[in-house]
């Protein structure tokens, strides 16, 4: 990436009766190309993000600034019985998230690249991506209709097998609403985190799993020893996105619990959904979503020290 | 310390057949070097030696043991790969010691073994360096390192030498030579390089379209091939073919005629008994064996227009096209001769320096080479 | 030596290595399909046929359903459609004008910038929801298809932008550099060489968008207070059921609307998967 200005001056001397005109769309060609860019990203995600911060420390409905009140919106989130209730699932469900869909998705790429076949590969990787098509809110829906109290399909196959005594309310339990709606998608393997895992499971040299089975290294003993420390940084990228989308997460309380029941299952996410489009508070809103933020930005930041620690190169 | 002895190795990927019946007998000690243009299946099967590839029939002998049903761990082989095949995670330490570890041995025992191998190779000042810290030859030293602490029965070796550069690759060369010999193990190594072949091996084993076209010392595969492709196939530049008629053979003799190219018949000491007059055969003629200044009564004459010279310095190549067949010849020729690029040149060639091949490209065997000399001299290498 | 001899010999072993993934992928298989299949079937059935079998498909199909939801789903779809393909056009152009800005040329300033436009990956949507809201309402654009092709396109044209300036970078430069010494301006060396080079790059930031797009369930609810103008997302939250719901009508709704996107990457499937494969 170093050389293109470079290119750019050379051939220009080599063009020198066009100078004029073609020198001065060289030099600012790299601009003219970024300004729509720029203006885009300005208007659509810089001006609100920094608003975003400065309505925090306002009380605001939206329409005018009643008053600045400095730090009082967080003083009164730290207050709120509801928004601390939401972090504390939050990090539950997050670590539930994180744990469960990163297991079965390489649970599931280590079984796919257990066969030698492109063919084979190929058709168990369709099976598992084409589902990632159906649009979220009807996965969800249909969770919802698989927990479902009467005629749901969880509580009629545990009839059907003769628990029927295990049968509940799934999602309108406090015992069990959480647990719940971490378990919407089961078993959690169509999605990016699997393909990720397979194309990283593939791009391991086959010289190297071969010195691994003459080294006497079975297939289980692979998984541990190559397979894992070699997809570190697959796995941590994976892990990054699943927690940032557990942090954020609103598609469960808006589908299924709307944070209930009590605040068994509220989240920061539905929180500042309230906050802005029920109750007309767009300064605390802002504020919660600025606390979700920072919660995002520690944990991203250990997570990426994390990675370079253990980084390495696998080509050589 | 092993044998390896293969009866009949057949190796299909699906309806396409690699190996077709490979029968080899590789000695206790034996340097052998399997050679041969790419896809020929020399890699295929060097993998089914070490058991990462299943063979479609015949067996495979490691020893005393059929190693056939064995998995690759368990059949004490060694192997090195043409890109290391480093775990790039592990420290040099850790990779070598890997395969103790995997086998459960004592921390102690992998330590000293490690050690041992550390410093056979110079490998002790980078133990606990990444692999992606070290250069190309001592990337391949650990792979070696890896290889030796198994103590196996026999090393494998594919392609080893390929990603390195000239420079190191000839360092390499000696180095694999030395640990040959002061490992006295057998050893099977997978090249399409001659001159790795011929330098390192103790016996060549040559390998086309998944057969065995021949297996010899060094020089019995480069004065005695087999047939057309070995001659062909061992050597550079590659031997040249020239059509000729039998005018007379029996078993001590033969006597050809180029028509049209040399005006001299020739007498070549080889086994002629299963040709008869007027039979066509080729004659083989390597580079060095032309000459550009002495003809001698008896010698095979042949003339030819320059093209192109390259000076190398201690020779130079003459490369141009023998008059009478419009073919390509190649000559080397001595450092103080100058010819240029059209200029007409008379070469001749000892009748002791050709080759003779019949109409099916088998070699017409040779009397004057194998002599007590030769063969004392491939014994040593 | 002999085989008769020889030691060591075994029976091939059971193959553990390929009947366990097999079990476990045809297990893994029914559990995330059976769901959609189980839609399928109940969307095919009266009220009647639901209660009598509720676990597979009943005959003869019903698909009065469909008919019965069609009017307002179709809708539905056709606003998707619409809003997706403007922010696909969008988004792509964008990606394409960024990354090859930053994964060709050297410019004053450039890492700066590179890093504050990824920056915003780390700035979440729940974050600017509220400011973006207000500031959507202030442009006039609550209801139309601008209030979410414009956010969208902000959003999704970060990681595009990253990934084909990767894109470009791994291109070999003398393709470039040989373009221009053949003569070819800028803008042409743009268009006759870069676009059609970063098609396949492209087909990966598509998907991803499509995907996004597609899914998005809180914007169109806030920024769509007019429920004909929602897309497919938030409107299948129209169709839904307690006990005395017709199942049969709120399944061919969710049929429906997953349909579309389901054909499209079926047709594609070998290029949907090499595109994901990609990112």
């Amino acid at each position: 990436m170093s050389s293109v200005s470079g290119s750019v001056e050379a051939s220009r001397t080599r063009t020198g009766e066009r100078r004029s005109a073609s020198s001065y769309v060289n030099k600012y060609l790299p601009w003219i190309l970024l300004a729509p860019v720029l203006v885009h990203l300005i208007i659509f995600r810089y001006v609100p993000t920094f608003a975003a911060f400065f309505y925090s420390l306002t009380d605001w409905d939206g329409i005018r600034i009643r008053r600045f009140l400095g730090l009082r919106n967080f003083e009164d989130l730290f207050n709120d019985y509801v928004f601390l209730e939401g972090l504390k699932n939050m990090v539950i469900y997050t670590s539930l998230r994180v744990v469960l869909l990163i297991t079965f998705a390489f649970l599931a790429a280590e079984f796919v690249i257990s066969f030698k076949s492109a063919t084979v590969r190929t058709f168990w990787k369709i099976v598992f991506v084409l589902p990632m098509v159906v649009p979220l809110s009807v996965i969800y829906l249909l969770w919802g209709f698989i927990l479902a109290p009467q005629n749901g399909m969880l509580n009629s196959l545990l009839e059907a097998i003769g628990l029927a005594d295990m049968a509940r309310p799934w999602l309108g339990s406090s015992a069990t609403a959480l647990f719940s709606i971490a378990f919407v998608q089961f078993p959690f393997i169509s999605g990016l985190s699997f393909i990720v895992f397979v194309s990283a499971l593939e791009g391991i040299p086959k010289d190297v799993l071969d010195a691994c089975e003459i080294e006497g290294c079975g297939r289980l003993r692979r998984v541990f020893e190559v397979d894992i420390p070699m997809l570190r940084g697959s796995l941590i990228f994976i892990a990054v996105l699943l927690v940032l989308s557990g942090i954020q997460a609103v598609e469960p309380q808006l589908v299924l619990t709307k944070g209930g029941p009590g605040t068994a299952t509220e989240s920061p996410g539905w929180y500042v959904y309230r906050a802005a489009f029920q109750y007309g508070e767009f300064g605390l809103a802002a504020a919660a979503g600025v606390v979700m933020v920072i919660v995002g930005l520690v944990f991203s930041y250990y997570t990426v020290r994390a990675r370079y620690k253990g980084a390495y190169d696998v080509g050589q | 310390m092993a044998e390896v002895v293969l009866t009949g190795v057949r190796k299909s990927f699906g309806p396409i057949e690699v190996l077709k019946g490979i029968d080899l007998t590789i000695d206790d000690g034996d340097f052998a070097v399997i050679l041969g243009p790419s896809g020929c299946g020399k890699t295929t099967l060097l993998r089914s030696i070490a058991g990462l590839e299943g063979i479609t029939s015949g067996s495979i002998c490691i020893g005393e043991r059929v190693v056939d049903d064995v998995p690759a761990a368990e059949r004490e082989i060694g192997m090195v790969f043409q890109t290391y095949a480093l775990f790039p995670h592990l420290n040099v330490y850790k990779n070598i010691a890997f395969g103790m570890r995997m086998r459960g041995e004592p921390k102690a025992r992998i330590a000293e073994k490690v050690d041992e191998a550390a410093a056979k190779l110079r490998l002790t000042d980078y133990l606990a360096r990444l692999p992606r810290e070290l250069s190309g030859g001592q990337r391949q030293r650990v792979a070696i390192g890896r290889a030796l602490v198994r103590e196996p029965q026999v090393f494998l070796f594919d392609e080893p030498l390929s990603n390195l550069d000239a420079e190191l690759r000839v360092d390499m060369r000696l180095e694999l030579a030395n640990l040959h010999q002061s490992l006295a193990a057998t050893m099977i190594y997978v090249t399409h390089d001659q001159v790795e072949a011929m330098t390192l091996g103790s016996k060549i084993v040559i390998l086309d379209r998944g057969v065995l076209q021949q297996v010899g010392s060094p020089l019995e595969v480069y004065y005695h091939p087999g047939n057309k492709f070995v001659a062909g196939f061992v050597g550079s530049p590659r031997m040249r073919f020239i059509p000729a008629t039998v005018v007379a053979s029996d078993r001590r003799q033969i006597k050809v005629h180029a028509d049209g190219i040399s005006p001299e018949t020739i007498v070549v000491d080889a086994d002629g008994s299963r040709l008869a007059a007027g039979d066509a055969v080729e004659i083989g003629l390597r580079a060095e064996d032309l000459r550009a200044d002495a003809p001698a009564p008896g010698h095979l004459l042949l003339t030819g227009t320059a093209r192109q010279v390259e000076n190398m310095g201690h020779s130079s190549f003459w490369y141009g096209t023998l008059k009478g067949t419009e073919s390509e010849l190649i000559a080397r020729l001595d450092k103080h001769l100058f010819i240029r690029p059209g200029v007409e040149t008379q070469f001749s060639v000892d009748p002791a320096n050709v080759y003779l091949f019949d109409d099916e490209g088998r070699s017409l065997e040779r009397h004057g080479f194998r002599n007590e000399n030769l063969e004392a001299q491939a014994r040593r290498a | 030596m002999s085989v008769s001899d020889a030691v060591g010999v075994r029976r091939p072993r059971f193959p553990w290595s390929l009947v366990v993934p097999t079990a476990g992928l045809v297990f893994f298989a029914i559990v995330t399909w059976y769901p959609f299949i189980f839609m399928l079937a109940t969307s095919l059935k009266t009220r009647q046929q639901f209660f009598e079998s509720y676990w597979w498909f009943t005959f003869p199909f019903d698909w009065m359903n469909y008919v019965e939801v069609w009017p307002r789903v179709s809708r539905a779809v056709l606003n998707s459609l619409l809003y997706s393909s403007l922010t696909l056009a969008l988004t792509l152009f964008m990606s394409l004008l960024g990354g090859y800005a930053f994964g060709r040329f050297n410019f004053r300033g450039k890492d700066l910038i590179f890093l504050a436009i990824l920056m915003l990956l780390m700035v979440p949507g729940i974050l600017t929801i509220v400011p973006l809201f207000v500031q959507i309402r202030q442009f006039g654009f609550m209801n139309t298809w601008a209030a979410l092709v414009f956010p969208w396109t902000g959003f999704e044209m970060v990681f595009g932008i990253y990934l084909m300036r990767l894109f470009f970078e791994r291109l070999p430069r003398e393709l470039f550099h040989a373009a221009r010494v053949e003569g070819a301006s800028e803008w042409k060396v743009l268009v006759f060489v870069a676009i059609p080079l970063a098609l396949p790059g492209l087909g990966s930031v598509a998907i991803i968008d499509l995907l996004f797009t597609w899914n998005d369930l809180i914007w169109p609810i806030v920024t769509m207070s007019d429920q004909s103008n929602l897309p497919v997302g938030p409107t299948a939250l129209l169709f839904r059921g307690n006990e005395n719901v017709d199942y049969g009508a709120i399944f061919a709704a969710y049929v429906t609307i997953s349909a579309p996107l389901i054909i499209v990457f079926s047709l594609f499937t070998r290029q949907f998967l090499r595109g994901i494969e990609g990112i």
